[in-house]
């Protein structure tokens, strides 16, 4: 009776293991840790003589992995708002053709995430590589940012410069005087664990 | 009889000037539109939730920039980087619709069933509206 016992009982601590091991899977996959936020910023300006433009998006989406160094973003071309509603009409209408094309983007990683220590309060010097669109127009693009941890938290904070030219959005010459050919843009996500 | 017509013509030319000059003058200081004051497209948050899973591109002819009301419950609160609500309101199982209100703070609290009035910017992984106002509470 006994003997006849025994490979069954070997069979379910087989079953019992192999559970374990799919647990432990599972849990590993939690624990690599996924920031999101979905109110990150976005604002950019333009300098000119003639004119000064400014513009803030407050609903960027972005999720941001601490192991890989994967990060995302994603806009709604008009959750943009200016100080002036004919500058933001003008912008969505005329230059971002935001009814046509609503979102823009970037999907990259960051290259030496190692060097940040999220259990560590500090500032991080971080370059980031990958893809952005807008305006329908995908570019490679390479950016240094910061990463600043806080109470386990990352803030990541990233300034570059980005002409319309390059993503084929059209500036007349009767205001080619007011708007400028390089925007300064700057990004501003403060993100919670997921 | 000449001198009259030259004076007719500066008077109205200048006339013209001060017309376009005004609107000029008031087309570049125009106000914000408004969600409180827009004709507005009434639905549930479950629908414009659902209306945006089915078909984004579909969605976005309806409702993309226009001001939309909608009703729903509020599932989670929060404050975005300018201090401002945001709320969250149930809507399908996969995505629900954020509104990012006007106002610092709501007065409304988790659970609570509202309308709100605001302009839909499009979707990503929820439906996004904002310059919201609460219609009700």
């Amino acid at each position: 009776m006994i003997a006849c016992c025994k490979p069954v009982n070997k069979l379910r601590m087989k079953k019992i293991y192999v559970f374990l091991m799919a647990l432990c899977c599972f849990l590993h996959v939690k624990a690599q840790q996924v920031f999101t936020t979905r109110h990150g910023q976005i604002s950019f300006f333009s300098r000119t003589p003639m004119e000064n433009i400014d513009a803030l998006n407050n609903e960027v989406a972005s999720a941001f992995n601490m192991q890989t160094g994967e990060i995302g973003f994603a806009v709604l071309i008009k959750s943009f708002h200016f100080e002036r509603a004919l500058m933001e009409e003008h912008f969505n209408e005329n230059y971002m053709e935001s009814d046509k094309m609503p979102k823009a983007g970037f999907k990259g990683k960051i290259n030496n995430i190692t060097s940040v220590d999220f259990t560590k309060d500090g500032s991080y010097n971080v370059t980031a590589e990958g893809e952005m669109t807008i305006h329908g127009v995908a570019k490679k693009i390479a950016v240094p940012g910061t990463i600043i941890v806080k109470g386990g938290l990352p803030q990541v904070i990233v300034k570059f410069k980005l002409a319309p030219k390059e993503y084929n959005i059209q500036i007349p010459s009767l205001v080619a005087d007011k708007i400028a050919g390089s925007m300064n843009v700057s990004v501003d996500c403060r993100y919670e664990k997921k | 009889m000449r001198k009259k017509t030259v004076r007719l013509a500066i008077v109205l030319s200048l006339l013209c000037i001060a017309g376009g000059a005004i609107f000029v003058y008031r087309m570049y200081n125009k106000p914000h539109r408004s969600a409180a004051t827009e004709t507005v497209v009434v639905l549930t948050a479950g629908q414009l939730a659902a209306a945006y899973e089915l078909d984004e591109a579909g969605a976005n002819k309806k409702y993309l920039g226009n001001a939309v009301q909608v009703s729903g419950t509020v599932s989670e609160l929060s404050f975005n980087q300018q201090n401002k609500q945001v709320l969250i309101l149930t809507g399908t199982g996969m995505s629900a619709v954020q509104c990012s209100l006007l106002e610092d703070k709501a007065g409304v609290k988790k659970g609570d069933s509202v309308i709100i009035k605001g302009f839909c910017s499009g979707f990503l992984t929820d439906v996004i509206m904002d310059r919201c106002i609460v219609a009700k509470q």
